[in-house]
C-alpha cells in the first residue's frame, strides 16, 4: 500500500519536475526538448500508470483506515489532510491532462490513456467550450498551488518521514540487535580515575542527534504498539506514544540548552520499568526507530538517581554482593550438579567445551532439572566438557537491561578474565540471555570465543549421531521462539530441527512466532519485580500456545519456562499442556546403548 | 545547617553464613560483607535532612580494615567524610566497649548536632550500642524512629512501638536510632561506589582516640562469653509421612521444644 | 562491692510479661536462697504480683513515673539499684524496655545480655549463665555478667508465670527514687498506620499457596493462624493471579522478605523466587502432598500430607500443647 503511494508520488513529482525543467529551462536557454519522441510517449503513459498507482494505494490506505482499522493507529487532523491534498492534487492532475488533451487534440494523446479517457469524457459531454481554457489556467494554478502546499507541509505533518526516515536509516547505529550502546568504558574511566561521565538520558538533548531524528521519523503508524507485550498486557507503555511524547518535546521545547528532564511528567517511569527489551517494536518499525535504546538510555539515568523499589533495588544487591540475582551463597552453586560426576574447569584444565550453567540453571529448582538433563546429553553424546563450578559469577544482563552499565561492564571484565584463564573456546549454555550477552556484547570488552545455545549445539549431536534418541516419544508439540535466542539472534530452527528428531510431526506453529514471537514477559529485568498488568503477558502467551492445541509447550530459555509454566498453573493446564525444555525432551529420549 | 554522625556496621551477609560441621565454627570464607540494613536507613535518613536543611554527614564505623568498603557505599549515597575506627585491640568488644570506642571518636569529632544508628544491627540484633553511646556522651536518645523531622533546633521523632506510634520531641544535639520502614534507601551505582573513594575518609586506631588496652576489647568488655555452641545450622528435612492425627501432634511437640511454638 | 548483692528483680512495662518474668525469678531466688523482688508502677496490682511469686514489690509511687521515660526511669531505676544493690535484674525485652536496659546498663556500668534464651544458674550457683542466638541462628553464645547486678532482657513468651497463690504474702514497699526531668518531651501518641503486624516483624507465620483450592478455604488458614499465633501470608500466585489476599501479603523475591520464628508453608510448591523470600526463617514446616514438591530441599519439617487434612490435626495438637 505504502508502495503504491509513495512509488506514484515520486514517479509524478520527477515527472512534473522534467516537464518544467524542460519548458521553463532546457528549451528557452538551449532550444532543445528532452521530452521528445518514444522517450516522451513513454513517459507520459508511465506518468499516468504511476499516477493511477498512487490512488489506489491511496484508496487502500483510506478503505483501511475506515473499515479494517487495526487498533492503536491514530487518525489524525494530519492524515486528513494528506489523504485530501494528495487525492485532490492526482485528480485534479487528471482533469488538467484531459482538458488539456481534449483541447489540443494531439495525435499522441492514447498514449496517456487516463488523461485521454478523461479527455473522450469531456469531449463526449460537450464540456469543451470557450470557456475550458480560462478554467484551465484557474485549475492549473490551484493544482499548482496545492502541490507546493502539500511540499511546504512536509515539515509540519507526519510526511516529514520522507527526509527523516532515510536520513534515520543511514546513520542508525550498526551495533548488532544483541548489543546495547555503551555510556563509556569501564577500563577507561578506571585507568583514567575521571569518574565524571554522563550516563542515560533525562532532559531532551541527552538523547543523541541521530535518536532524537528517529523520534522525527515516526509516522504513527502503530505497529510497534500493536506488537508490544506490555502494551497488551494493559500497562503504561505504549512504544509509539513514547516516541510521539519525546518528539513533541523537541517540537514544543524553547530552550537549546536542554530544559527539564521528561521524567516523571512527560515519561512515566513505569512505563520504562514495563519494557521486557523483546525488541517486537524495534522489528516492527518501518522506518528504523529504535525504542528499546531510548528506554535503556532513561532506565540508565533513573538508576543513576537511585530511587528504585525493592525489588529493584535488591536485584542490584544481590548481583554486587552474591554475584547472582537471587542472593543465594555462591558456595550454593554447585549443588545442582551433585552426583552427576561433573567436572569444573579448574578440576579438568583440558576440555573443548565450557558449559555456563547460568544462575537460573544454578539455582532454580525447575530449571536445574534442565542442567540435569544437558549434562545427560553431553554425557551420552562423550563430549569433554567442564563448568566453572562455584567460579561462575552472573553476567549481570539484567542489570545492563535494567540501566546498570557500571556493575554490568565489571562483570564483563572480571568474566572474561576468566575465560582467558581456562583458555575458553567455546561456551555452551541453556539460557538465550547469557548467549546473546556472550556473543554480542563480550567482544568489546576482548572475549574471543565461540557461543553456542544448547539447541544449536543438541541439533549437532543428533545430526552427527554423537545421540541415539530412541523413537517414540509422544505429544504434539509447539515452541515458543525466546525473544533472545530468535527475533535477537535469528536462531529460529534448531529448535524446531531437534524437536522434528524427536516427534514424527512437525512442530505446530503459534499464531505469533520465529520473529514475530510474543514475549513471556520476563525479559528487561521483568522476571525480578512486579509491573502493573491487567492481564499478565504469559498468560497471552500461553493461550496462544493453548491455542494450538498442542500437548506440549517447548522452551529453550529458562525464564521462558519458568514464566510459562506460572502460566500453565494459573490457567489450571499444568497436566494439559506441559513446559518443557527442549534439552529435558531430548533427554528423556536417549537410549541406554 | 546540620552535621550528623551516622554509625554504620558491616555486618556479613547472615543468610550465608554456614556451619562447618567437622570443626563446628561458622564459615565465613567467601560470605559478603554488607551494610546493616538498618543502618542504611539511617544514612538515608541522614541524606534527606541533608537536602532539606543542609549540613555535613560524616559517616563512622567501627570494624575490620575492610570495612572501608562499607564506608565506600556510605560516601557513594551521600555521606561527605567517613571515619574508620579499626586495630587489633578493639576485637573482642562487648557493646559497652563498641560505644566506649564511639564515644571517643564522637567526642574527637566534637561538633556535631545529631547521631543516627540503626536500632540494631543485622548479625547481633542486640539493641544496645545506640543507648549506652547515647548515655556517654550524654545525649538524649530517641529510640525506633519511623519518621523525622527537624524544626530549628528541635527533632521531631514518630517511635514506632508494638502497639501504637509515640510522637517525640527533644532538644539538639541528640540520638536517634531508626527502623527500616522509616524510608527506601537510596542505590549507588557501582560507578558512584568507584568514585566515592576519592571523598575522605579518616583511620583511626586506639591511639588516636587515646584509648588504653584496659578498655578495650575482652579487657573493656562488661560481658564475657564463656562458650559459644553452634546450632545445626542447615535446613533439617525430617520427612515425616502418614496419617495427619499422628503427625501433627509430633510436630508441635518438636516445635515446642525448639521455641517456636505456644499456643495462644 | 562492699555489700555482696543480693535479690533477684524483675520489671516490665507490661504486667503480663513482669508476671512471666517472676515465674524464672522465683526459681532463681529459690536456687540462690534470696529474694525475688518485682517493681511496680503507681496503679499496678502489686498482690498480684506477690501472688505470682515476688517476696517483695517496690512500688514507685511518684506519678511522673507512671509511664515510661528512659530518661526518668534510668535516674530512678540507678537510684535504686545504687541502693539496693541486686544481684540479678531481668527486664521485659519490650520495645521500650530494650532502649531502656543498655542505657541503664551503661549508667550503673554493668553488662547486659538482650534477647536472652536461656538463663541458668551455674553449677556453683556464682553466675547467672545468659544464652542468647547470634551468627543469623547458627550460634548459641552462653555469657556471664563480670560485673553486678547481671542483667538481661527477656522476650514474652520465653517463660511461663507460675500459678496464681491466693495465700502467698509479700512485703510491699513504697519507694520514691530521685530523678531529673527528662530530656524528651511526649507530644502524642497515634495509633498504627498498618493494621496488625507487619508480615517483615512477624514471629510466626501461616502461609500458603496454590494447594488450597478456594478462597472460602482461606478461613482454615485463619483459623490455624489464630491458634498458633501467627500471622497470614501467601505466594505470589494467590496475591497478584487469584487477587485473594492484597500485595502486600504475599512472601517471594518481588514481594515480602521474612524472618519469622516458624514459618508454616501450606500447600506451597516451593519455587525458587519465594525461597528466597523466607530463606532467613528460624524454622520452616512444609506441607504439600507432592512428595517432590521442590520446597522439601529448603524446609525442616517436611510434612507430606493432604493441607486440608493437616490443618485441623494441627490446630487440635496445638491445643493439647496449650493444656499439657
Amino acid at each position: 500500500m505504502h508502495l503504491l503511494i509513495y512509488s506514484g508520488i515520486i514517479v509524478l513529482f520527477i515527472g512534473t519536475t522534467l516537464v518544467m525543467i524542460d519548458s521553463d529551462i532546457w528549451v528557452p536557454l538551449f532550444h532543445h526538448q528532452i521530452l521528445v519522441g518514444y522517450f516522451y510517449l513513454t513517459f507520459e503513459s508511465f506518468l499516468d500508470a504511476f499516477g493511477l498507482v498512487a490512488m489506489a494505494g491511496l484508496i487502500i490506505a483510506i478503505f483501511r483506515r475506515v473499515f479494517s482499522r487495526p487498533p492503536n493507529l491514530p487518525t489524525s487532523r494530519d492524515d486528513l489532510f494528506i489523504f485530501s491534498i494528495l487525492i485532490v492534487i492526482l485528480s485534479t492532475g487528471y482533469l488538467l491532462e484531459g482538458i488539456r488533451l481534449a483541447v489540443d487534440h494531439p495525435p499522441w494523446a492514447p498514449w496517456s490513456f487516463i488523461g485521454n479517457q478523461v479527455a473522450l469524457f469531456l469531449t463526449s459531454r460537450g464540456l469543451v467550450g470557450s470557456w475550458i481554457v480560462g478554467f484551465y489556467q484557474y485549475l492549473w494554478w490551484f493544482h499548482a498551488l496545492l502541490a507546493f502546499t502539500a511540499v511546504a507541509s512536509i515539515p509540519y505533518t507526519k510526511l516529514f518521514h520522507i527526509f527523516t526516515s532515510p536520513l534515520n536509516a543511514l546513520f542508525i547505529h550498526l551495533r548488532p540487535k544483541g548489543q546495547l550502546s555503551s555510556p563509556f568504558d569501564l577500563r577507561q574511566v578506571l585507568a583514567s580515575g575521571s569518574f565524571d561521565v554522563k550516563v542515560g538520558a533525562s532532559t531532551i538533548t541527552d538523547f543523541s542527534w541521530q535518536q532524537r531524528l528517529s523520534f522525527d521519523s515516526c509516522t504513527q503508524c502503530g505497529r510497534c504498539t500493536n506488537a508490544c507485550p506490555a502494551t497488551a498486557a494493559g500497562t503504561l507503555l505504549s512504544p509509539m506514544h513514547l516516541i510521539l511524547k519525546l518528539r513533541n518535546v523537541m517540537l514544543t521545547q524553547s530552550t537549546l540548552d536542554g530544559g527539564s528532564s521528561v521524567m516523571p511528567n512527560i515519561v512515566n517511569p513505569e512505563e520504562l520499568w514495563a519494557c521486557t527489551t523483546c525488541r517486537a517494536c524495534v522489528n516492527e518499525c518501518p522506518v528504523l526507530i529504535d525504542h528499546v535504546d531510548a528506554i535503556v538510555d532513561m532506565r540508565r539515568h533513573l538508576i543513576g538517581e537511585g530511587k528504585l523499589d525493592r525489588p529493584k533495588r535488591d536485584l542490584l544487591t544481590n548481583l554486587g554482593n552474591s554475584a547472582n540475582p537471587y542472593g543465594l551463597p555462591q558456595s550454593d552453586r554447585m549443588k545442582w550438579a551433585e552426583g552427576l560426576g561433573v567436572k569444573t574447569a579448574r578440576e579438568q584444565p583440558e576440555f573443548e567445551i565450557l558449559y555456563w550453567v547460568g544462575c537460573s540453571g544454578s539455582y532454580d529448582p525447575r530449571n536445574q532439572a534442565v542442567s540435569r538433563a544437558i549434562v545427560k546429553i553431553l554425557q551420552a553424546a562423550d563430549i569433554r566438557f567442564v563448568i566453572l563450578g562455584t567460579e561462575e559469577k552472573c553476567n549481570c544482563e539484567a542489570a545492563r537491561r535494567l540501566g546498570e552499565e557500571g556493575r554490568f561492564q565489571q562483570s564483563a571484565i572480571e568474566l572474561v578474565e576468566l575465560f582467558k584463564k581456562y583458555n575458553v573456546r567455546t561456551v555452551l549454555t541453556q539460557c538465550p540471555h547469557c548467549f546473546n550477552t556472550f556473543k554480542n556484547e563480550y567482544p568489546e570488552f576482548g572475549a574471543n570465543f565461540t557461543v553456542l545455545h544448547h539447541s544449536q549445539f543438541i541439533e549437532h549431536l543428533i545430526k552427527t549421531g554423537k545421540l541415539n534418541l530412541k523413537p517414540g516419544a509422544k505429544g504434539r508439540i509447539t515452541f515458543h521462539d525466546p525473544c533472545y535466542l530468535g527475533r535477537y539472534n535469528g536462531v529460529f530452527d534448531y529448535p524446531r530441527e531437534i524437536i522434528s528428531s524427536l516427534v514424527p510431526e512437525a512442530t505446530l506453529e503459534m499464531k505469533r512466532s520465529r520473529e514475530g514471537s510474543f514475549c513471556c514477559g520476563a525479559g528487561g529485568g521483568n522476571f525480578w519485580y512486579k509491573v502493573e498488568q491487567k492481564k499478565k503477558v504469559g498468560a497471552i502467551r500461553f493461550e496462544e500456545a493453548q491455542e494450538t492445541q498442542a500437548s506440549i509447550l517447548a522452551t529453550a530459555c529458562p525464564f521462558c519456562t519458568s514464566m510459562l509454566e506460572d502460566a500453565s498453573v494459573a490457567a489450571g493446564a499444568k497436566e494439559s499442556l506441559t513446559v518443557r525444555d527442549i534439552a529435558e525432551l531430548v533427554a528423556e529420549q536417549i537410549s541406554a546403548t | 545547617m546540620v552535621n550528623i554522625l551516622v554509625l554504620m556496621k558491616q555486618v556479613f551477609q547472615t543468610a550465608d553464613l554456614r556451619v562447618d560441621r567437622s570443626t563446628k565454627t561458622i564459615i565465613t570464607q567467601g560470605v559478603p560483607r554488607v551494610i546493616s540494613e538498618a543502618d542504611k536507613n539511617a544514612l538515608e535518613e541522614a541524606v534527606r535532612i541533608k537536602e532539606k536543611h543542609g549540613g555535613k554527614i560524616t559517616a563512622i564505623t567501627l570494624g575490620p580494615p575492610e570495612a572501608k568498603e562499607a564506608l565506600r557505599e556510605a560516601l557513594a549515597m551521600g555521606a561527605d567524610e567517613a571515619c574508620l575506627l579499626t586495630d587489633p585491640l578493639f576485637e573482642g568488644s562487648d557493646a559497652h566497649a563498641t560505644a566506649n570506642v564511639l564515644a571517643a571518636a564522637v567526642t574527637k569529632i566534637l561538633e556535631y548536632d545529631l547521631v543516627i544508628c540503626g536500632a540494631y544491627s543485622e548479625d547481633l540484633f542486640a539493641f544496645q550500642v545506640g543507648p549506652r553511646l547515647a548515655e556517654m556522651c550524654n545525649l538524649p536518645q530517641i529510640t525506633y524512629a519511623a519518621k523525622l523531622s527537624l524544626e530549628n533546633d528541635r527533632i521531631i521523632v514518630e517511635r514506632d512501638l508494638e502497639n501504637e506510634r509515640q510522637v517525640v520531641e527533644a532538644k539538639l544535639p541528640c540520638l536517634v536510632s531508626v527502623v527500616r520502614e522509616i524510608n527506601e534507601p537510596r542505590l549507588p551505582t557501582l560507578m558512584a561506589i568507584m568514585a566515592a573513594s576519592k571523598k575522605l575518609t579518616n583511620i583511626w586506631n586506639a591511639a588516636d582516640l587515646a584509648l588504653g588496652p584496659e578498655e578495650l576489647g575482652f579487657n573493656g568488655s562488661l560481658i564475657e562469653v564463656l562458650r559459644s555452641t553452634v546450632t545445626a545450622g542447615e535446613r533439617k528435612r525430617i520427612l515425616l509421612q502418614g496419617d495427619a492425627k499422628e503427625i501433627a501432634p509430633k510436630v508441635a511437640k518438636s516445635l515446642a521444644q525448639e521455641g517456636v511454638l505456644k499456643a495462644v | 562491692m562492699s555489700e555482696e548483692s543480693k535479690g533477684v528483680w524483675v520489671f516490665s512495662e507490661s504486667s503480663q510479661l513482669t508476671l512471666e518474668l517472676l515465674g524464672k525469678a522465683r526459681t532463681l531466688a529459690d536456687s540462690l536462697g534470696t529474694e525475688a523482688v518485682a517493681i511496680a508502677v503507681e496503679g499496678e496490682d502489686v498482690q498480684n504480683l506477690i501472688q505470682h511469686g515476688a517476696d517483695k514489690v517496690l512500688a514507685l509511687s511518684d506519678q511522673a513515673l507512671r509511664s515510661f521515660q528512659v530518661d526518668t526511669y534510668t535516674d530512678a531505676f540507678a537510684n535504686l539499684i545504687t541502693e539496693h544493690k541486686p544481684d540479678i535484674l531481668l527486664i521485659g525485652a519490650t520495645r521500650n524496655g530494650l532502649e531502656f536496659a543498655p542505657r541503664l546498663a551503661e549508667r550503673i556500668k554493668t553488662g547486659c545480655v538482650t534477647e536472652a534464651t536461656r538463663l541458668e544458674l551455674d553449677a556453683e550457683k556464682k553466675f547467672l549463665l545468659i544464652d542468647r542466638l547470634t551468627w543469623g541462628g547458627n550460634l548459641v553464645e552462653t555469657h556471664i555478667s563480670k560485673s553486678k547486678p547481671q542483667m538481661a532482657t527477656v522476650a514474652k513468651g520465653l517463660f511461663a508465670p507460675n500459678p496464681t497463690n491466693p495465700s502467698r504474702k509479700g512485703e510491699v514497699v513504697k519507694v520514691e527514687p530521685k530523678f531529673k526531668p527528662p530530656s524528651t518531651r511526649l507530644v502524642e501518641t497515634k495509633p498504627k498506620p498498618v493494621k496488625g503486624v507487619r508480615l517483615s516483624d512477624a514471629a510466626v507465620i501461616v502461609s500458603f499457596g496454590r494447594g488450597v483450592r478456594k478462597k472460602e478455604d482461606m478461613g482454615l488458614v485463619e483459623q490455624l493462624a489464630r491458634t498458633v499465633g501467627g500471622v497470614v501470608a501467601c505466594s505470589r500466585p494467590i496475591a497478584e493471579d487469584l487477587r485473594w489476599l492484597p500485595e502486600d501479603q504475599y512472601v517471594g523475591l518481588s514481594g515480602q522478605k521474612v524472618s519469622p520464628k516458624l514459618y508454616l508453608a501450606l500447600g506451597i510448591s516451593g519455587q525458587i523466587q519465594h525461597l528466597t523470600g523466607i530463606r532467613n526463617s528460624r524454622i520452616i514446616v512444609a506441607v504439600n502432598n507432592d512428595p517432590k514438591a521442590p520446597i522439601f530441599e529448603f524446609s525442616d519439617y517436611n510434612i507430606v500430607a493432604d493441607l486440608y487434612e493437616f490443618i485441623p490435626a494441627m490446630m487440635d495438637a496445638v491445643k493439647q500443647l496449650g493444656k499439657a
